[in-house]
């Protein structure tokens, strides 16, 4: 089981690294679902080696989301915005995003936040109990690439991937540290971040019909 | 007794489902106004319940005397907000919104498993959403993206916390009270993961660095939304915090937890009361103002237990106060089609009962003597003082007092400027030169966003926005305002009632 953990882990950090610096928004749709993949296999294992019959539909209902239908929405979305623009007839480049980084920059940072979270939150998660739970901080780390790729991107649609990067960091955080969170949180955390991707699917979609582009950094309407 | 507690919960679903299915204007907008009752009346209810807590729903939900007074004032500010604020036009997407949104900071002040609180917490983020974003021009766009982006990340770092506090108990609960009870908590992942969640919770009551959705949001939500988001959402995230405040005493992180307290509340009160200082737009300031008083009540959760009652004494009156205040000058805005302090005063249409209890209002705020906010930050200071953290609380009110003298010209302008120009003191009509003057001199400024955003230009219909009956909503407001001065000085039984429950559960362990 330890093994297939381990898979885990490592699956998850090179899929979001290769995230940071992948411009192409689609391939980063697929690399959510690796990641979701890779997280529903981790909790059903787990749950499987307990033999608690919730805790399986949990890890099934995690997986379905995280792979499918969540990477899904994204897909779609990006398919309708490529649509939409080429209406016009002004083709510009809308399956791919700028970043702040190059990828050299990305992989760097990147490889800091590993070796930081590692380094500080590394010594806490020592004999707390679990057998994996010495992984904990691949989780975080995954939580702070998350957070760097919805800084470091300028359209709406990347900062929802970041958004989806955390909430998996997250995830895999609870995984390793314990097995899981208790159904109650495991359910509703995963009902919110489909409710927060939807809403913010709905806002990029206004913000494209007020601004005509998402890019985040022109939204300048409100100061002081 | 229990079912007390499942009472508001159900009540909220209830009226929500009642109004998605019966489509009645008038019932759309008595339906979250009654939430609001049922939840005050529970919440009074408990209070003077005689028993040390209430259980329901197998132990997620626990209300001891702490819950109880939070419950009270969701449905005090819920009634002044939604009973006075809202206008006869209300689709039944906005009030089965409104209704989630109560619902959502009843469970999250009813919740004792810290994994609901923080779903509770979030769920306000979902509920509100498109409440913000509701009058659809470009700025509710963007204040609506900013705030979901904001405050999901902010409430993901919570949650993160979360996950470490159940890895801190072995995988064994998320029961804040038996969290509190167990003497094996792994204390070096308890203090992260308090840490963390403290962090995260601060998003939300708009403390410093994470405030800058705060401003935005509430100066494009509706009138209603705004003095919800300001009376209760922000101090329904603070008791969170304060929840884990006191968890922090059982282990050995109350010293980050106060360290990282004492920082947001004071870069808070500052930045707050700096922006104050040249702000045009009337629902800005009042949204900087709320920031400001909240760094003054996160300085009062950072003392810890000799300031929590009157740090709850102070999300009562402050919730009292500014949600009157946000509905008052909704009014005003909704009249004039701007909000810019000086049109507004200008403008004339500032008169009559709306004026007085508005400047009766900002009395409060300023934290005078008949009103509670008063007596409250007297006892923080005091227990401060006492605590050794004097210089933190000296510099947060040299910064108050800059916040103070913003209150007290924005009191000046309204009260006087629009007195002296007989010629605008008769209540602006639909055809008013000025208005036109006005809206050209707007328009011919800032472009074609200008005419899409006024709405002086908009459809009579749709300008008349103004409460369902004058009479009542003032009433309402009067009721809330004579709470926010005498009801703390009645209800010293309650506040007892909590001072005893937080030393009887982390008195024995500090």
């Amino acid at each position: 089981m330890i093994f297939t953990l381990q898979l885990c882990a490592g699956t998850l950090l090179i899929s979001t690294i290769v995230i940071v610096w992948r411009r192409s928004l689609k391939s980063t749709a697929r690399l959510l679902s690796i990641q979701g993949l890779a997280l529903g296999g981790g909790l059903m294992v787990v749950e499987v080696n307990r033999s608690k019959l919730t805790g399986v539909m949990i890890a099934l209902f995690v997986l379905t989301l995280k792979a499918i239908v969540l990477p899904v929405l994204i897909q779609r979305r990006l398919k309708l915005i490529n649509e939409e623009t080429n209406q016009g007839g002004n083709r510009s480049d809308v399956m791919r995003d700028d970043t702040y980084l190059n990828p050299t920059a990305g992989i760097f940072i990147s490889s800091l936040l590993i070796g930081g979270s590692f380094v500080t939150t590394g010594p806490l998660f020592v004999n707390v109990g679990s057998i994996s739970s010495s992984l904990s901080p691949t989780g975080i780390a995954v939580v702070l690439i998350g957070f760097l790729i919805i800084a470091s991107r300028r359209r709406a649609i990347s900062q929802l991937i970041g958004f989806v990067v955390v909430d998996n960091g997250i995830t895999a955080t609870a995984l390793f540290v314990s097995g899981g969170v208790p159904t109650l949180v495991e359910l509703s955390a995963s009902v919110d971040v489909l409710l927060v991707v939807l809403i913010l699917q709905v806002f990029t979609h206004q913000l494209r019909g007020h601004f005509g582009h998402t890019d985040i950094s022109q939204l300048r309407e409100l100061h002081d | 007794m229990n079912n007390l507690l499942l009472l508001p919960l159900a009540v909220a679903i209830a009226s929500a489902a009642t109004t998605y299915l019966v489509s009645s204007a008038t019932l759309n907008r008595i339906a979250p106004t009654l939430t609001s009752a049922v939840i005050f009346l529970s919440g009074i209810t408990l209070i003077h319940s005689h028993h040390p807590y209430e259980v329901a729903l197998g132990g997620v939900l626990r209300v001891d005397p702490l819950s109880a007074w939070m419950l009270t004032t969701v449905g005090a500010v819920g009634l002044t907000a939604i009973g006075a604020g809202l206008d006869s036009n209300v689709s039944r997407e906005y009030s089965g919104l409104l209704n989630g949104f109560i619902f959502a900071m009843s469970l999250a002040v009813e919740a004792d498993n810290i994994g609901v609180i923080w779903f509770a917490i979030e769920a306000t983020t979902v509920a509100t959403a498109f409440l913000v974003s509701k009058s659809g021009t470009r700025k509710s766009a963007e204040a609506a993206w900013k705030y979901v982006v904001i405050a999901s990340s902010g409430i993901a770092i919570a949650l993160l916390g979360v996950v470490i506090i159940f890895g801190a108990s072995r995988g064994t609960t998320l029961s804040w009270i038996l969290l509190i009870h167990d003497h094996q908590l792994n204390q070096g992942l308890l203090r992260l993961g308090i840490a963390l969640t403290v962090l995260g919770f601060s998003t939300k009551v708009g403390l410093f660095p994470m405030h800058s959705w705060l401003p935005d949001a509430h100066s494009q939500s509706p009138s209603p939304v705004s003095a919800l988001m300001s009376g209760v959402l922000l101090s329904v995230a603070l008791y969170a915090i304060l929840r884990m405040r006191l968890l922090s005493e059982v282990g050995m992180a109350s010293a980050e937890i106060k360290g990282i307290l004492i920082a947001m509340g004071l870069a808070s009160v500052a930045l707050a009361s700096l922006m104050m200082v040249r702000q045009r737009d009337i629902k800005r300031l009042l949204a900087y103002s709320s920031m400001e008083h909240m760094g003054v009540m996160a300085l009062g959760v950072a003392i810890g237990k000799g300031a929590t009652t009157a740090v709850l004494i102070y999300i009562l009156a402050h919730g009292l106060i500014k949600s009157s205040l946000f509905i008052l000058v909704g009014r005003v805005v909704n009249k004039t089609g701007t909000s810019d302090i000086t049109e507004i005063s200008l403008s004339g249409s500032f008169a009559g009962v709306t004026k007085y209890l508005t400047i009766i209002a900002m009395i409060g705020l300023l934290g005078l003597p008949p009103f509670a906010i008063f007596f409250a930050e007297i006892q923080i200071s005091v227990a401060g003082f006492t605590s050794g953290l004097g210089a933190y609380i000296a510099t947060a009110f040299i910064f108050a007092l800059v916040a103070f003298s913003s209150i007290i010209r924005l009191i000046a302008n309204l009260a006087f400027d629009g007195a002296s120009n007989s010629v605008y003191k008769t209540p602006i009509v639909e055809n008013h030169p000025f208005t036109e003057v006005l809206v050209v001199q707007r328009s011919t400024n800032s472009g074609p966003e200008a005419i899409e955003s006024s709405p002086a230009l908009l459809p009579p219909a749709a300008k008349s926005t103004t409460s369902h009956s004058p009479h009542f909503s003032n009433f309402l407001i009067v009721l809330s305002l004579v709470g926010a001065t005498v009801f703390p000085l009645f209800s010293q039984a309650s506040l007892n009632a909590i001072q005893f429950t937080i030393s009887t559960i982390t008195g024995g362990r500090s």
